[in-house]
C-alpha cells in the first residue's frame, strides 16, 4: 500500500490479493496485490498480456475463471456512511462495482434488445418494468447514443461496436455503481471510437462522481484517463504513482522501459526502443525480481530477493531494490 | 520485445502437453477395449460352425423352449432350434449388413460430398439443398413402406435374401453424413488463404487441397464409419423386428428378438441375449472409433 | 428481412415440400409391385373384372395425370380405401389419437430429462458425472429401443404388475400409466442425442462474455437461466429435434410394436406387410406432412430464440 496509510476515506481497499489456479495449491497468476481508490478517482492498471491486470479486476467481482480461485487477500468497501467493511466478491455485484467489459461484440446478449439489458440491471435493483424502461430510456441518452427510443428495440448485432460498448457503460451504470471496472474497454475498437469512450468515460465519472479502477496494456490512454497508476508485471504491482509523474519520471526499470517504448511526437529517433525478450508466463516466473532478466539494471542481487513495493514517498512507490542507486546514477 | 499485443490475458490453463497426454490414453484403453470385443465378434463369425451345433435353422420340434443346458447353452426356441448357433450365425448377418450398409454410403457420401467441395456455386448448392430435403424427410418411415410393398427379394452373390433393399435403402438414407462431412473439409481448407494464395500462383487446387484435406477427413469419416457401423446394425435388427426386410425366420438378432418376444414370460433369455449381442457389438464399434478420435485429436 | 417477410417466404417454401411430399408418396405406390387393382380384387378375379377396376381407378392413364388426380384427391381429403374397405382416412383418425399420445410423451420425457442431465453435465464440467454420463449417452445410443421395451415390459411391468403389458389405457389415469414404460423407453434413445447437443451449447453459453456481463449486475438464479442461458443454449437443440423428428417418428412406431398399441405406426406395419397400398400411401403422407411442418415449426422457433438468424 502506498499513500493510502490512511485507510479512511477510500472507496475500495484491495489487500493482499492473491489468484492462483486451482483451488489453492496451483500456479499463482497474481500475487499480494494491494490497491487503493478514492472516491471519485480513476486509478489505472497497467500491464503486458498475462500480467494478471484483468484478473485482478475480475477478482473483485469474483468472475474468475472456473479454474482460478482468489487464495489470498481482502476486499474492502466503503458502504453508504463511508465506512468500510470486508465485502464478499458476489455481493459487490451490481452492489456498489460494476464493469465494462472488454469485447463489445460478445458482451451484449444477442438474444435480448439493447433496452430490455440496459434495463435488466435496474429491474434487479428493484425498478418495475415501466421505470426500468423509463431508465434505461435515459441512461441510453446519457451515454450518447443518437434516436434512443428507436435504439431501445434494436438488436445488439445491428449496432456497431462503437454503440455497443456505449450500451455496455449504459448497463454498467444501470445498478447505480460508485465504482466502475473498465477492463480494456477500448482495446478492441477503433481510434476514432477509443477517443470517443474515453471522453464519454471521463464525463461520466466526474457527473456522476464514480471512481474507475481502469485497465489497460496501453500506457496512452492510462496517461490520459488515470489520475493514479499502478504498473504490474508478471503478477506483482511494481510501481505505483500519480500517473504524470509516473510517466515524466518512472522509477521502477520496467515502467521506464514502458515508458521509452509509448509512441509520441516528442521522440525523435526510427525507432521505438523494445525491452527484449518477453514477459514469464505464470509458473514459470523467475525467483528474486520477476524483471531481473530483462532488466537493463539487474545485477546479481536482483536474483535472491522479490522486492516489495516500498514507498518512496507521499505519492508514490516502487518494487526495485536499487531504486536508491538508480536514482544516484542519474543524478 | 515488448509486448504490448493486443491480446487479451488468458487465463493460463494446464499445460497442453499433459491434456494431450492424458486424451491420448483413454483413446488408447477405448481402442483396446473395444478392439477387443469386435474381434471377439469376428472371430465368432469366421469360426460359427466349429463354436456351435453347426445349424442355424435345424429344427427340433420335439424339443422346443428348452431352458439352458450344457447341450444347448441358451436353450432353444419355438421351433427347436439352438439359441446359441442361431446367435452366433446371426453375427454373420448383422455384421455383413451393418458393414456394408456403412461402406456404401461412406463412399458414395464422400464422393457426392467432393463434387459439392469442388464444384461451382450452383453445384454445391443444390447438393446441399437436396441433402436437406432428404435428412428432412421421414425416410426410415418410407423405407419401412417401400420395403414392406416390395418384398423382401431373394438374395444376391453373398447376401441372403432382405438384405439388399436394405443396403439400398441405408445408401439412400445415410450418404448425407459423409457427404457433409467432405464437403465441408474441401470449403474450408479452400477458404485458407495460403491456398487462395497458391491458385493465384497457378498451382491447380487439386493437388494442395487434397494433400491437406485427405488426411484430416479420412480421418474424421474413418472415426464415424464405427459408429455407423454400430447404428446400422442397430436398424437393420430393428426393421427385422418390425418384419421388413431380414425374413422373420433368418437367424439374425432382430428377427430373434420378435420371434422370442411371445415367450418373454417364461423364456426371457430368447429376448435378451440377441440384444446384448447388438449393443455389445455396437458399443464395441463406437469405442475403436472414439479411441481412435481421440488419439487423432491429442497429436 | 422482417419476422412478417421472412415467415411468408418460409410458408412457400413449405408448400413447396409438401408438394415433394405427395410427390415422393405417390412415387412409392408406383414402385410398389403388383397390380393395385389385381391386389385388390384378388388372384382370383378375371381378367376383365380387373382390367375394369383398372379403368375405373384411373390405373390406365399418364402417370402424371395420376399424380395430379392423386394430388386432387387428397386436397379433397380422399385418400382411398383399405382392402377391408374401410376408408383410409377412418383408419387414420383413430390411429391419430395413441401416436400423439406416444409422441408428445416422449418429447415431454426427453426434453426435460436432456435439460436436466445437460445442466448437470455443464455445470460440473470436465467432472466425474461429466464424463460419466457422455458415456453412457455413448452406450444408450446404441440399444435398440424395442429390446429395451421389452426388458423393461418382462423386469419392470411384469413382477410389479404397476403397468399394463400392452395398449394405452382409458381412463386419464390408466393413461398415462400405460404411457410411462413407452416414454421411457423412447425417452432413452432420444435424450443422449438432445443432451449431447444442449451440453455442449450450456458450455459454450456459461462461458460466454455475456453471461458474466449478467452476472457481473448481480443477476442470478432463475433469471440468469432463463433470460441469459437457456434462450442462448436452446436454439441448436431446436434445431437438432426438428432435424430427428423423422428418428422420433420411426422410433414411436417401433413403440408401437413393442408395446402393442395400436396407432400409426402398427397400422402401417400391417399394412405394408399385407401390402395394403392405400393405407401404406395414407400414412406415410400423414407422416411425412408431420414431419415437414415440424421442421417448419423448428425454424420458426429457432429464429424467435436467435434473432440473428432473421437478416
Amino acid at each position: 500500500m502506498t499513500h493510502s496509510t490512511r485507510p479512511e476515506g477510500q472507496l475500495i481497499i484491495i489487500d493482499g490479493l492473491t489468484v492462483a489456479t486451482g483451488s489453492g495449491g496451483g500456479t499463482a497468476l497474481v500475487e499480494d496485490v494491494s490497491l487503493t481508490v478514492a472516491p471519485g478517482e480513476c486509478l489505472g492498471l497497467v500491464g503486458e498480456s498475462g500480467s494478471g491486470k484483468s484478473l485482478t479486476l475480475r477478482s473483485v467481482l469474483g468472475l474468475l475463471p472456473p479454474t482460478i480461485t482468489r487464495t489470498a487477500g481482502t476486499i474492502r468497501f466503503a458502504d453508504d456512511g463511508g465506512r468500510l467493511a470486508v465485502s464478499d466478491p458476489v455481493a459487490l455485484r451490481g452492489n456498489g462495482a460494476s464493469m465494462v467489459f472488454q469485447e463489445p461484440m460478445s458482451s451484449l446478449n444477442p438474444t435480448m434488445r439493447v433496452g430490455a439489458l440496459v434495463a435488466a440491471g435496474a429491474r434487479r435493483k428493484g425498478q418495475s418494468k415501466k421505470e426500468a424502461d423509463r431508465t434505461a430510456l435515459r441512461l441510453l441518452t446519457e451515454v450518447g447514443i443518437p434516436d434512443p427510443e428507436r435504439r431501445m428495440r434494436a438488436w445488439p448485432h445491428e449496432l456497431s461496436g462503437g454503440l455497443r460498448q456505449r450500451v455496455m457503460i449504459a448497463m454498467a451504470l444501470s445498478v447505480e455503481p460508485k465504482l466502475l471496472l473498465c477492463d480494456e474497454p477500448t482495446t478492441a475498437l477503433d481510434a476514432t471510437i477509443q477517443d470517443q469512450i474515453l471522453s464519454l468515460l471521463e464525463r461520466l465519472s466526474r457527473e456522476r462522481g464514480l471512481s474507475v479502477i481502469f485497465v489497460s496494456h496501453d500506457l496512452g490512454v492510462i496517461a490520459r484517463i488515470a489520475d493514479r497508476t499502478a504498473v504490474m508485471y508478471a503478477g506483482r504491482i511494481i510501481e505505483e504513482a500519480d500517473t504524470r509523474e509516473l510517466i515524466a519520471a518512472p522509477r521502477h526499470p520496467y515502467t521506464r522501459a514502458l515508458v521509452a517504448s509509448m509512441p509520441s511526437p516528442d521522440k525523435r529517433s526510427d525507432r521505438l526502443p523494445t525491452i527484449a525478450g518477453a514477459p514469464p508466463t505464470a509458473g514459470s516466473w523467475p525467483s528474486g525480481c520477476r524483471f531481473a532478466p530483462r532488466c537493463a539494471f539487474a545485477v546479481d542481487r536482483c536474483t535472491d530477493v522479490t522486492p516489495r513495493l516500498v514507498p518512496l514517498s507521499q505519492t508514490r512507490a516502487s518494487a526495485c531494490i536499487r531504486d536508491a542507486e538508480l536514482m544516484e546514477v542519474a543524478s | 520485445m515488448n509486448d504490448l499485443a493486443m491480446t487479451r490475458p488468458v487465463p493460463v490453463p494446464v499445460p497442453a502437453s499433459l491434456k494431450a497426454r492424458r486424451r491420448w490414453r483413454r483413446g488408447n484403453g477405448k481402442l483396446i477395449v473395444g478392439g477387443v470385443i469386435v474381434a471377439v465378434y469376428l472371430l465368432a463369425a469366421a469360426l460359427a460352425p466349429w463354436i456351435t451345433h453347426g445349424d442355424p435353422q435345424l429344427q427340433d420340434l420335439g424339443n422346443t423352449l428348452a431352458p439352458p443346458s450344457t447341450e444347448h447353452w441358451l436353450g432353444t426356441d419355438s421351433l427347436g432350434r439352438d439359441v446359441w448357433t442361431r446367435l452366433v450365425f446371426a453375427t454373420r448377418v448383422d455384421l455383413r449388413v451393418g458393414f456394408f450398409g456403412t461402406l456404401i454410403p461412406a463412399v458414395v457420401g464422400s464422393l457426392i460430398g467432393i463434387i459439392a467441395g469442388f464444384g461451382n456455386r450452383y453445384m454445391d448448392s443444390a447438393i446441399m439443398r437436396f441433402s436437406d430435403i432428404i435428412v428432412s424427410f421421414p425416410l426410415f418411415i418410407f423405407f419401412l413402406a417401400l420395403v414392406g410393398l416390395v418384398g423382401p427379394g431373394e438374395g444376391f452373390l453373398f447376401f441372403g435374401p432382405g438384405e439388399l433393399p436394405i443396403l439400398i435403402g441405408f445408401a439412400l438414407i445415410s450418404w448425407v453424413v459423409y457427404s457433409r462431412l467432405l464437403r465441408g473439409e474441401i470449403r474450408r481448407v479452400r477458404a485458407l488463404d495460403y491456398v487462395r494464395a497458391a491458385q493465384t500462383g497457378g498451382l491447380p487446387q487439386h493437388r494442395v487441397v487434397f494433400g491437406h484435406v485427405l488426411p484430416n477427413a479420412l480421418n474424421q469419416t474413418f472415426v464415424y464409419v464405427f459408429v455407423d457401423i454400430g447404428l446400422a446394425i442397430v436398424a437393420v435388427s430393428t426393421l427385422a423386428f418390425l418384419g421388413v426386410g431380414i425374413p422373420l425366420d433368418t437367424a439374425e438378432w432382430g428377427a430373434m428378438i420378435s420371434s422370442g418376444r411371445a415367450f418373454i414370460n417364461t423364456n426371457w433369455w430368447l429376448v435378451a441375449a440377441p440384444g446384448v449381442a447388438i449393443a455389445t457389438l455396437a458399443v464395441g464399434l463406437a469405442l475403436v472409433g472414439d479411441g481412435l478420435d481421440d488419439r487423432i485429436k491429442s497429436k | 428481412m422482417s419476422y412478417a417477410r421472412l415467415t411468408a417466404l418460409k410458408l412457400g417454401q413449405l408448400l413447396v415440400v409438401l408438394l415433394a411430399v405427395t410427390l415422393a408418396v405417390f412415387i412409392l405406390t408406383q414402385v410398389a409391385p403388383g397390380d393395385a387393382a389385381r391386389l385388390r380384387l384378388g388372384p382370383r378375379a378375371s381378367d376383365e373384372a380387373v382390367a375394369a377396376l383398372r379403368q375405373e381407378m384411373g390405373l390406365d392413364q399418364p402417370v402424371i395425370v395420376q399424380y395430379l388426380d392423386y394430388l386432387w384427391r387428397v386436397v379433397r381429403g380422399d385418400l382411398g380405401t383399405s382392402t377391408d374397405g374401410r376408408p383410409v382416412t377412418e383408419i387414420i383418425a383413430q390411429g391419430m389419437t395413441p401416436t400423439l399420445y406416444l409422441v408428445v410423451s416422449v418429447l415431454v420425457l426427453s426434453v426435460a430429462a436432456a435439460i436436466t442431465i445437460a445442466w448437470l453435465a455443464a455445470a460440473n464440467r470436465d467432472g466425474g458425472f461429466d464424463h460419466g454420463l457422455r458415456l453412457v449417452l455413448l452406450l444408450s445410443l446404441f440399444l435398440p429401443s424395442f429390446w429395451v421395451g421389452f426388458l423393461l415390459l418382462r423386469f419392470v411391468a411384469i413382477p410389479t404388475g404397476w403397468f399394463p403389458v400392452a395398449g394405452l389405457g382409458d381412463t386419464p389415469w390408466e393413461l398415462f400409466v400405460s404411457l410411462v414404460l413407452p416414454a421411457v423407453t423412447g425417452a432413452i434413445a432420444l435424450t443422449p442425442v438432445l443432451a449431447r447437443s444442449l451440453r455442449s451449447s450450456l458450455v459454450d453459453v456459461l462461458g460466454s462474455e455475456y453471461v458474466s456481463v449478467a452476472r457481473s449486475l448481480g443477476i442470478s438464479g432463475p433469471t440468469l437461466f432463463g433470460k441469459h442461458v437457456l434462450r442462448n443454449a436452446a436454439g441448436p437443440v431446436v434445431t437438432l429435434l426438428a432435424l430427428n423428428v423423422g428418428y422420433l417418428l420411426f422410433g414411436v412406431v417401433v413403440l408401437e410394436a413393442t408395446f402393442n398399441i395400436s396407432g400409426l405406426g402398427s397400422s402401417l406395419v400391417k399394412a405394408s406387410a399385407s401390402q395394403d397400398v392405400f393405407v401404406v400411401q395414407g400414412i406415410t403422407l400423414v407422416f411425412a406432412i408431420g414431419v415437414v411442418l415440424a421442421n417448419f415449426a423448428g425454424e420458426l422457433t429457432a429464429n424467435l430464440l436467435d434473432p440473428r438468424r432473421v437478416r
